[in-house]
């Protein structure tokens, strides 16, 4: 497998102290540890579960995914490699995709389903993300992008639009969007990795 | 990075961010499982993205989901009698209501839908098949996730050039799926498939070319095997088989 020497420094960048108490709990729920699955779960739960219901916009939904996601959590500990990215990282994209699939099956199966609007992140919502060295970087990253390019990470990320959610959103053509994000992505990583 | 690889790695970032949506983001799914480069770079955009995550406030969640999740992961204290059910019945029933969404999830090098449901049913009481080999085995590995957890399977090598492969879980593996036995010699750097094996175990004959010592592997696959000769799926155990007496 090609290994980029970018990657590998990017990765090995983001274990801080707390990565490496929950790649300690996952290496312990890997092995059967139901203290350390109870212990992981009282610390990430809330975490993840905003997460799901930011994404899902529904209580019921949110908690199906959280659900979800720890059980997969406790059946995958023995496949969560550090080596590939953080345990911080791992569980927040489990959650992620989680609500993700189950917001857009839902919204396959009832073609009138609305979510609830958000509302949209506060001006000084990059001021979050200073709490991590890499929080901090990425910050710094997305401060280069337009501010109306940098909001559509945001809501992408955060809320889990899609393209022709944020197309439909905010009144713009989808391939405009759909070229907006792919640059500014582009640029991110540039940023990131100089 | 070439314009192909650019182009996977922007089609990471996207499947990351969530922007992809209906067929483009099942194809990055699909594509996932055998992609290793597109899987690297799904896995460092997780990564550099999910500082994003801090933007969301926490919420607590329901009071009661700690005891669905323990009781979809089998970790309450009553578990059901398998020696009265079937396999499907044994496990709990929100496994199996959620294996719709495994189905469609990201697998993403952690392994497969069928990966969890595989894992999802061990530390139940074992079946006894097949029955230890009638000859002394010359020699023993025992089969368990690369990185510590329960053991799976026992692997006996026979004088007769076999291997009796013995479940230590009541194992299953998902629709569509099957495992592979692979053996790895010591020395050399790929692995020989020994073919695919019941999940009840069995018993394997091994090539003249393969010798002990030498690593045993089980993959989950596709149905029939690996078509390619090579382990496509994630390694689930595996274990060393030392030199036979």
């Amino acid at each position: 497998m090609r290994e980029c020497p970018s990657l590998l420094s990017q990765r090995s960048g983001s274990q801080d102290d707390n990565d490496s108490e929950l790649t300690a709990l996952l290496s312990r729920c890997a092995s059967g540890d139901r203290a350390a699955f109870r212990t992981l779960y009282d610390a990430q739960a809330a975490r993840l579960h905003g997460l799901a219901l930011r994404i899902t916009r529904d209580p019921g939904l949110a908690a199906d995914a959280t659900h979800d996601a720890f059980v997969q959590v406790w059946n995958q500990a023995v496949r969560f490699d550090p080596g590939r990215g953080a345990a911080g990282a791992w569980l927040t994209s489990i959650v992620r995709y989680r609500a993700l699939d189950i917001t857009r099956r839902r919204v396959r199966e009832k073609p009138g389903y609305e979510p609830p609007e958000q509302e949209d992140e506060s001006p000084d919502a990059l001021a979050q993300l200073v709490s991590s060295a890499e929080g901090a970087a990425l910050r710094l990253c997305l401060e280069e992008l337009e501010p109306d390019r940098r909001a559509l990470l945001m809501q992408a990320y955060a809320d889990g639009l899609s393209h022709s959610e944020l197309a439909a959103k905010t009144g713009t053509p989808l391939g405009t969007i759909k070229s907006w994000i792919r640059r500014s992505l582009a640029s991110l990583r540039r940023c990131l990795e100089s | 990075m070439s314009g192909a690889e650019e182009d996977r790695d922007l089609l990471a970032a996207e499947y990351v961010l969530g922007v992809l949506e209906g067929p483009e983001r099942e194809d990055v799914i699909r594509r996932a499982d055998t992609d290793d480069g597109l899987n690297t770079a799904i896995s460092a955009w997780e990564v550099r993205l999910t500082p994003l995550a801090a933007l969301v406030p926490p919420v607590a969640p329901p009071a009661t989901l700690w005891q669905r999740i323990e009781a979809s992961c089998g970790l309450t204290a009553a578990p059901l009698r398998p020696a009265t059910r079937s396999a499907a019945a044994v496990a709990a029933p929100g496994f199996w209501n959620a294996l719709g969404f495994w189905r469609g999830m990201t697998a993403l090098g952690f392994g497969l839908a069928a990966a969890i449901a595989v894992v999802a049913v061990v530390n139940r009481p074992v079946p006894p098949i097949p029955a230890p080999p009638a000859e002394i085995p010359l020699a023993s590995a025992v089969l368990a996730p690369s990185k510590g957890g329960v053991p799976a399977f026992v692997a006996e090598a026979t004088p007769g050039k076999t291997i009796v492969l013995r479940p230590l879980e009541r194992l299953a593996v998902a629709s569509g799926k099957d495992y592979e036995l692979w053996a790895l010699p010591d020395g050399t750097t790929v692995p020989k498939p020994l073919g695919v094996i019941r999940a009840t175990g069995q018993t394997v004959t091994v090539p003249a070319s393969v010798h002990a010592p030498m690593q045993l592997m089980v993959s989950l696959e596709q149905k029939g095997g690996s078509p390619t000769g090579l382990p496509q799926g994630p390694v689930l155990w595996q274990g060393h088989m030392p030199q036979l007496d």
